[in-house]
């Protein structure tokens, strides 16, 4: 017998400005089955989906749908042809009843004269509800839902639709177990309506509980497609790593002599309900590097070092003192400086120009006259060394390039002269030419004595870089090799899944 | 021959590269505007551009620049101070009723004490408290100016005191006090947005408070500060009310703050904060000034000042608001 497929793509090319998301990828979905796409972050899988569901809209390729060539322009266009999308954010909004968000984009259907007939619409949303096998009424209050129960109803919702496909991307990322096994549960459910689901994921759990067929990514291509009942995490963890880590990019390391006495000591710490029981140390002159899947918690135990956010629970020491900064100021004082992961939003002023940007770190208190010159000087001195990319230092910091502006928040962060580093994913969306200055940056200021702390999603990187490497998972340590240099991505990458 | 036509291209060419790196449109529409209208106004009526009436459009504009370059920081700071009107009102009727009854310097020391708490009020709320300074100041507006009806019991002060009012909105050798000091100010301003540490820092947390924050601005401190000295200049302001004025009335001040908002942005000084510059506020609240007077010499009826004053505001912020920054405007 032949298995037919609902929807396949070939040769999918989609590039943001200068970085290419999806070279020539390719996609088959056999009708009914669950689908799992997997890969690195990075890979291509998260805009894979959004490109066949209408998010965004592909360079060049082919999609079929239903054996007739079919492309989106848009995300309503793909609705009503039967492509269903779930995002991995929220997208419910908490002022509508949970009828109405689920029907948020079809209310005429319950029109009667200028109102909603709300027995209608509630006796429709109930049964889409016990279709996804939700825990919970329509007549609920949304406030009352948690986020997995939101993500059921963000399911329930795409589903109102009556889609023959749905695409799901980590829709799991940001849930607890029962949240997980809800969505799974639901997922279970569609399929045995005869809906072809399409999932990306980063748990290797889910891909064996429930998925009939699964896809590897790597750097925008489609490396493999195997049965699940055919393969095993080895193989896979193989295919999603792959590739050979470029050794060249990194400086050489053990170079330094890294002192006995910490400067930066975590005992039992706990931030929020994301963090919890985290020990860790960090010596002048070493890297750490914190591996850990999108969602570990990583970049939230960065900002409580940096003084962003308080730590709930246990004890921070630096510099032979009790540590517990109510600021990022407090931290600054101190001499721990933090580089946030959203470049855009925490680290630059866009209407900013390069020197005043890389000064707002050195301004004189209130009062105190600002020199231009001085800080002529500081600019001019950072974008030599780290080898900035912009016609002058006046140029607005939105003028620059991706991995140049990373440069200006690093150079920000140097120009303090600080002891400790926080580093929260310092080359996200940076190009690889750009990588390497940054990464010399990084280990000569480990050589000068700097005490780094690295959290990044890119495991070469951390590979490459660090003396030591901590894994998170779920907001705790997993794991810590003291020598890196004979490790693998394999032997990290078990630890954090 | 050839050479001159070819020299005088590259004349044009350098003013056209200096218009250009100096800002182009964006920067120089205030200024052109106000010039375009001043040419106007002269062509359409020889009694426009005399020295008298242009000293008589200075002093009717003395207040609302001083008040205009107050607001300018908090709007730089992405506030906005919407109680300046009502803080203008109470200062004036306190100078007025203070000179009457205790004296001068009393009266100009207790009226911007008065407003520069009221500002300092403001920005406590709205940095501590986390309200938006739009509610925070729409509250000061509407309780002080309840206030000032409480005080006043609404009748009005009349200042008799010739050496207050010769003092703040007298002459000296043809020169007005109160232009004076609001040149005084404006170097006031000049030197806290430019010259020291406080206006970048008020520049950062109207640019991206998170940002600011995170590199350890003193976000609060500064907040607070600025709706100080918006509060402060409003103090000034009132006090130059109640001189020019004569009297101090619970009426003073009523809708001041949608002017100096019209002022701050003609200026070239956007809402969304970040950005912006002194001058700039001089030269919208001047726009706003010589619009007025010379509306009224043409005998425009005021309906038509409105409606004229209103269109071009939209216009300046049309021209020189950069759409493409903002993702979202409301």
């Amino acid at each position: 017998m032949k298995i037919s497929n609902i929807w396949t793509a070939d040769g999918i090319n989609k590039s943001f400005g200068a970085s290419q998301a999806l070279s020539s990828a390719h996609l088959s979905l056999r009708t009914g089955e669950i689908h799992a796409l997997m890969g690195e972050n990075g890979a291509g899988k998260s805009t894979l989906s959004k490109v066949a569901a209408g998010v965004y809209q592909i360079d060049d390729g082919t999609f079929e749908f239903n054996g007739m060539p079919f492309i989106p322009t848009s995300i309503m266009s793909a609705t009503r042809a039967g492509i269903g999308l779930v995002f991995q954010e929220q997208s419910t909004s908490p002022s509508l009843t949970i009828a109405e968000n689920i029907f948020i984009n079809d209310l005429r259907r319950f029109r009667v004269g200028a109102f909603i007939n709300r027995k209608k619409i509630e006796a429709a949303a109930a049964a889409q509800l016990i279709s996804v096998g939700a825990d919970f009424s329509v007549s609920a209050d949304m406030a009352t839902l948690d986020v997995g129960q939101k993500k059921i109803l963000e399911v329930a919702r795409a589903l109102a639709q009556n889609p023959r496909l749905i695409f799901m991307d980590e829709v799991t990322a940001f849930l607890d177990a029962r949240g997980r096994e809800l969505v799974l549960k639901a997922m279970q459910n569609l399929k045995e309506q005869g809906i072809t689901v399409c999932f990306v994921t980063h748990h290797m759990d889910e891909v064996f509980q429930i998925a009939d067929r699964v896809t590897v990514m790597r750097d925008g291509k489609t490396i493999q497609t195997l049965e699940v009942s055919e393969t095993d995490r080895s193989e896979l963890e193989r295919l999603m790593v792959g590739r050979e880590v470029a050794s060249h990019m990194y400086p050489a390391k053990n170079t330094r002599n890294t002192s006995a006495e910490n400067h930066l000591e975590l005992s039992n710490v706990s931030v929020g309900d994301r963090i919890s029981g985290v020990n860790l140390s960090v010596a002048p002159g070493e890297i750490i590097g914190i591996a850990g899947l999108a969602g570990c918690g990583g970049n939230i135990l960065l900002k409580a070092i940096g003084g962003d956010l308080p730590i709930k629970n246990g004890a921070m020491k630096c510099c032979d003192g009790e540590y517990r900064p109510k600021s990022p100021r407090d931290a600054i004082e101190l001499g721990i400086a933090y580089l946030p992961g959203e470049r855009d939003l925490e680290g630059l002023l866009s209407l900013f120009s390069v020197r005043e940007n890389i000064a707002l770190s050195i301004l004189p208190s209130s009062f105190r006259p600002v020199s231009t010159a001085a800080e002529t000087t500081v600019s001019k001195q950072y974008v030599a060394d780290l080898k900035i990319k912009t016609h002058s230092i006046e140029s607005q910091v939105d003028t620059l390039s991706g991995g140049n502006r990373q440069k200006v928040v690093l150079s920000k962060l140097l120009a303090l002269k600080p002891k400790i580093l926080l580093l929260d994913n310092p080359t996200r969306g940076v190009d690889v030419g750009a990588r390497e200055h940054i990464y010399q940056s990084i280990t000569d200021a480990a050589n000068a004595g700097m005490a780094i702390i690295i959290y990044s999603e890119d495991l070469p990187e951390l590979l490459g870089l660090s003396d030591r490497i901590l894994v998170l998972r779920h907001g705790g340590i997993s794991k810590e090799f003291r020598n890196v240099n004979e490790l693998a991505e394999n032997d990290v990458i078990t630890f954090m899944l | 021959m050839s050479t001159e036509s070819i020299k005088g291209e590259s004349r044009i060419d350098r003013v056209t590269a200096w218009f250009i790196n100096t800002g182009g449109i964006r920067r120089w529409f205030s200024t052109g505007m106000l010039l375009i209208l001043i040419l106007g106004f002269s062509i359409m009526s020889d009694r426009f551009a005399t020295f008298t009436n242009g000293r008589v459009i200075l002093e009717q504009s003395v207040v609302l620049m001083v008040v205009a370059l107050g607001a300018t920081l908090v709007i730089i700071g992405g506030s906005i101070d919407l109680s300046v009107g009502s803080i203008v009102g109470i200062c004036s009727v306190v100078a007025a009723m203070l000179v009457t009854s205790t004296g001068i310097w009393q009266a100009v020391v207790v009226a911007v004490a008065l407003g520069t708490l009221l500002g300092t009020l403001n920005g406590i709320i709205f940095a501590y408290g986390k309200i938006p300074s739009f509610i925070v100041t729409l509250g000061m507006l509407t309780a002080v100016r309840g206030l000032i009806l409480g005080i006043t019991e609404g009748s009005p002060t009349i200042i008799r005191d010739d050496s207050f009012i010769k003092l703040f909105s007298g002459r000296t050798f043809g020169v007005s006090h109160g232009v004076v000091v609001v040149v005084f100010m404006f170097i006031v301003a000049m030197f806290l947005l430019e010259r020291v540490a406080f206006g970048r820092e008020v520049r950062a947390i109207g640019a991206g408070e998170k940002v600011a924050w995170l590199t350890g601005i003193r976000v609060n401190r500064a907040k607070v500060l600025m709706f100080l000295f918006s509060g402060f200049m409003a103090g000034i302001g009132g006090v130059l009310l109640a001189a020019r004025a004569q009297v101090g009335d619970a009426t003073q001040g009523i809708g001041l703050e949608l002017q100096v908002i019209a002022a701050v942005v003609i200026g070239g000084t956007p809402l969304t904060g970040g950005i912006g510059r002194a001058w700039g506020t001089i030269i919208g609240a001047l726009t706003i000034g010589v619009l007025s007077n010379g509306l009224n010499i043409l005998g425009v009826p005021s309906y038509w000042q409105s409606i004229i004053t209103g269109f071009i505001l939209v216009l300046a912020v049309f021209l020189t608001i950069d759409r493409k920054k903002i993702g979202i405007i409301k």
